[in-house]
């Protein structure tokens, strides 16, 4: 059964390469039939790759533990759901998973969008195909989850126990598809380039492509942080680990991407720009893959080591050698259409908004990749921990939230300041009104604190602002409800009021952020049964917590649960209990550390059982007073909402497509 | 046993208990660490042995016992700063959270602002540029950033829709040529 699994996959890595050399012979020689046979074997490649994945799963369900990786990652004690989510547990399997995913979305794009750009399309072939053909070849050679032991174990390691958590198992998946849809957007910018296009017509068939992309990268990296917060128990969602980084970076870039193609789009402008975005953005992603994979940087996240490293350095080098070499060569070809009219105009915002965001990404990038170089040229291996990353970035966020502000009030082409003045006038009274409030009423004083609270408020009063405009226009010019012209206008301009919702969650967010880490506050102590800890912050108020004794949970055969029991009295009312636990895991002798938590939108009082002495007469608990953390995942969710929203096909624009579609589907070979 | 030898004894077993009261009443008081001034300077400290965790959120028996160590030494009246100090000068530039602003590492802190900055400038000359340009093609007169025709509307159909918004809310008196 598992040399099935792996004939299947060296059959794949074969048909891969062939798809990629017949696809480009095909569209040289103009022999329309290759690029047909291209395409067939790029479906084929599609269909071996999840055959293999149906095998492993079926080793991983039943419990095969002669097949090496099964016992790494399972078992006997390992419930359902677990063995079939240990597929990306390991190294192996991970990689597998990521070469199918990968495999599913180059059917998907030749798929779909066939019929439409006949020119592209056998070079957009061969850039997945050769991708994927990368990934499986390691796989195939490298890491292969197939293997098979010598002997027939008894039972397996079994997963991670940090793994065995709800959102650990949709974490990985969603990031997965993020990363790895990447490579359409990037393979189309490449076909662009390859076949002399100078017009945006790659950007518009990928745009809906790239902004799916980014939605499940940014829902990737929120459930990494909610399943930091909620699981491990130190209190954080984000610890500027060198693959948090990694993931992070790809973001930052495909950020002013999608921001810049709106410029693109509407201008004609910033073509070799965007081209040179896209092709960083995933270059970024399969460089985060090797950092994560390859071991050269030292984190929670790594895999065990292996030959993988200089393998992935070889291929990221080819790819963007390549990638550089086509810019280069064809960058007479993305003229721009339009020049800059004006210093102040929608699109010096954009390019400052690529500045920003890019300036966010190399501080990142340097800070993960300078203990390499310090190790290389002084062999000082230093440690860059996350006061770097929050100290350099600070002021650049700030910036961003002012910009996300002002840029939405100024015009493409030129501003009259006096109407920017003007429009900008009530929010930036909101502004100022927030911050006199919180300084007086709430009593902050942090500065820090005091400017991101304002420039959220300034930043949230222009957006509510223009949703207002639209909504009252269309109440006073076509007498429409206040929630019917709502609907309307959204349903209307999808892009821009969704856009403008994804910018309200990430205000949400950076309340969150500021409120958690301005004014956390943490305590530890040992209590005797009976013995109350006081935890206090001075915009929340009192928590006191009594020990009242341990308890053993109801623990299954793998681990033992034991759970501290505490009852909570909120300036002096009492509030329920809150229990933390600790889960000992028997075969992997591995403690897992778990927090209980009382969350209301004001705070989160968050508790850990930091240990015990004989049978639990004291024990060690730890708390901490989260304000505001919860509107961090308040935002997140209305960004993903704002997301989707802006993802949404425009009615007219299925019209659009319907009429073309009908036209193409007579001819069923591609043109020339 | 005479009287004597009696109240000997039972002073030396009345000052033993009393010594032995005072060792463990001391051992007790110093053994009750203050937890959150150790985990504040722990904070600052990295975990020796698992990466990306610092030292006050390991679990670790080595984290525990560095702990233990920074515990003894603010019993000895050691600051915070010296805390660190301490375990700097012992293992290492390395143990530091927040990597030092002097020497090599100060390119750490300062090389990505100098890119920034860098490649802000270089922007902000490449849009002047770009702006001047085109004012000198449209306009042939030498006054940078003063067009002499309107804007025309963009070809956005949003901003379309926006500009009907404007019209409808009066807002928009005309472009002013500023």
């Amino acid at each position: 059964m598992p040399n099935i699994g792996y004939v299947a996959l060296t059959l794949a890595l074969g048909l891969a390469v062939y798809a990629a050399v017949v696809s480009v012979v095909g569209a040289q020689r103009r022999m329309p039939e290759l690029i047909i046979s291209a395409r067939n074997a790029a479906f084929g490649v599609t269909g071996l790759v999840t055959l293999a994945v149906i095998i492993i799963e079926y080793l991983l369900i039943t419990g095969h533990y002669q097949t090496k990786y099964v016992a790494e990652v399972s078992n006997r004690a390992a419930p359902l759901f677990f063995r079939i989510t240990a597929l990306w547990g390991g190294q192996d399997g991970s990689l597998l998973f990521w070469s199918w995913l990968m495999s599913i979305f180059a059917a998907l794009v030749l798929f779909k969008k066939w019929g439409s750009m006949r020119i592209m399309m056998p070079y957009v072939v061969a850039v997945t195909q050769i991708t994927l053909a990368f990934f499986i070849g390691l796989v195939v050679f490298v890491a292969n989850p197939f293997e098979q032991l010598a002997f027939f174990p008894a039972d397996g390691s079994g997963l991670n126990p940090l793994l065995r958590h709800f959102g650990m198992i949709i974490h990985p998946p969603i990031l997965y598809i993020g990363f790895v849809s990447f490579v359409i957007p990037y393979a189309f910018a490449i076909a662009a380039l390859v076949t002399r296009q100078s017009g945006d017509l790659w950007i518009r068939t990928t745009r809906r492509w790239s902004l799916t992309a980014w939605l499940f990268l940014s829902l990737g990296l929120m459930l990494g942080g909610w399943w930091a917060y909620d699981v491990l128990g130190w209190g954080g969602y984000w610890g500027w680990d060198p693959v948090e980084n990694a993931s992070l970076i790809p973001w930052l870039v495909a950020t002013p991407f999608l921001h810049s193609v709106m410029m693109h789009e509407n201008r004609g402008m910033l073509k070799r720009w965007n081209m040179a975005l896209i092709i960083l953005t995933f270059s970024l992603v399969i460089e985060g893959t090797f950092l994560t994979r390859s071991g050269v940087v030292s984190s929670v996240h790594t895999f065990a080591q292996s030959a993988i490293g200089p393998l992935f350095l070889g291929f990221i080098v080819i790819m963007f050698g390549v990638s550089l070499y086509l810019f280069v060569t064809r960058w007479d070809d993305l003229n721009s259409d339009n020049e800059l009219d004006s210093l102040v105009s929608r699109e010096s915002a954009f390019l400052l908004n690529n500045l920003l965001f890019l300036g966010v990404a190399v501080i990142v990038w340097w800070g993960v990749h300078y203990p390499m170089f310090s190790e290389a040229l002084v062999g000082d291996r230093i440690v860059v921990g996350p006061p770097f990353f929050e100290q350099t970035t600070a002021p650049l966020w700030a910036i961003i939230v002012l910009l996300m502000g002002v840029a939405p009030l100024v015009p493409w082409r030129q501003a009259s300041m006096k109407r920017l003045g003007d429009s900008l006038l009530w929010p930036a009274a909101v502004g100022l009104a927030t911050i006199a409030l919180l300084y007086t009423v709430v009593g902050i004083r942090i500065f820090g604190a005091l400017l991101g609270f304002g420039l959220c408020g300034f930043t949230l009063a222009v957006t509510l602002i223009e949703y207002w405009r639209g909504v009252s226009a269309r109440h006073r010019s076509r007498g429409e409800s206040y929630p019917l012209a709502l609907k309307r206008l959204v349903a209307r301009n999808r892009r821009r009021y969704g856009g403008y919702l994804i910018h309200i969650g990430v205000i949400l967010v950076a309340i969150g952020i500021i409120g958690s880490r301005f004014y956390q506050v943490e305590t530890q102590q040992n209590l005797a049964i009976g013995e109350s800890m006081t935890i206090s912050s001075e915009f929340i108020g009192a928590y006191e917590l009594t020990y009242r004794g341990l308890r053993e949970g109801a623990s299954p055969d793998d681990r033992i649960i034991t759970e501290g029991i505490l009852d909570v009295s909120f300036n002096g009312r009492p509030a329920g209990q809150i229990i933390p636990v600790r889960e000992f895991f028997i075969v992997q002798e591995q403690p897992m550390t778990i927090p209980d938590k009382r969350s209301t939108l004001a705070d989160d009082l968050y508790v850990i059982l930091g240990g015990w002495e004989g049978a639990g007469e004291t024990a060690t608990f730890k708390a901490y007073i989260n304000p505001l953390i919860n509107w961090l995942w308040i935002g997140g969710f209305v960004f993903i909402i704002g997301t989707m929203i802006a993802a949404w096909p425009n009615p007219q624009e299925t019209g659009q497509r319907v009429a073309s579609k009908a036209r193409v589907r007579g001819a069923t070979v591609p043109a020339k | 046993m005479t009287r004597k030898k009696l109240l000997k004894k039972s002073i030396l077993v009345l000052l033993t208990a009393t010594c032995y009261l005072l060792l463990t009443a001391s051992l007790t008081l110093a053994q009750e660490p203050n937890y959150d001034r150790i985990n504040g300077i722990a904070k600052n400290l990295n975990c020796p042995t698992c990466a990306g965790l610092n030292l006050a959120d390991c679990r670790t028996q080595t984290c525990a016992q560095w702990r233990g160590q920074i515990g003894d030494l603010v019993q000895e009246g050691y600051s915070d700063q010296e805390v660190l100090d301490f375990f700097a000068t012992r293992y290492g530039e390395q143990v530091l959270q927040a990597p030092p602003k002097h020497g090599f590492t100060l390119l750490l802190w300062v090389l990505p602002f100098i890119a920034i900055l860098a490649a802000g400038g270089w922007l902000a000359l490449a849009m002047r540029n770009w702006a001047n340009s085109k004012q000198a093609l449209v306009t042939g007169s030498a006054a940078p950033g003063r067009p002499s025709q309107p804007v025309p509307a963009s070809s956005d159909s949003a901003d379309d829709y926006l500009q009907q918004v404007d019209r409808d809310l009066d807002l928009n008196q005309g472009l002013d040529q500023t």
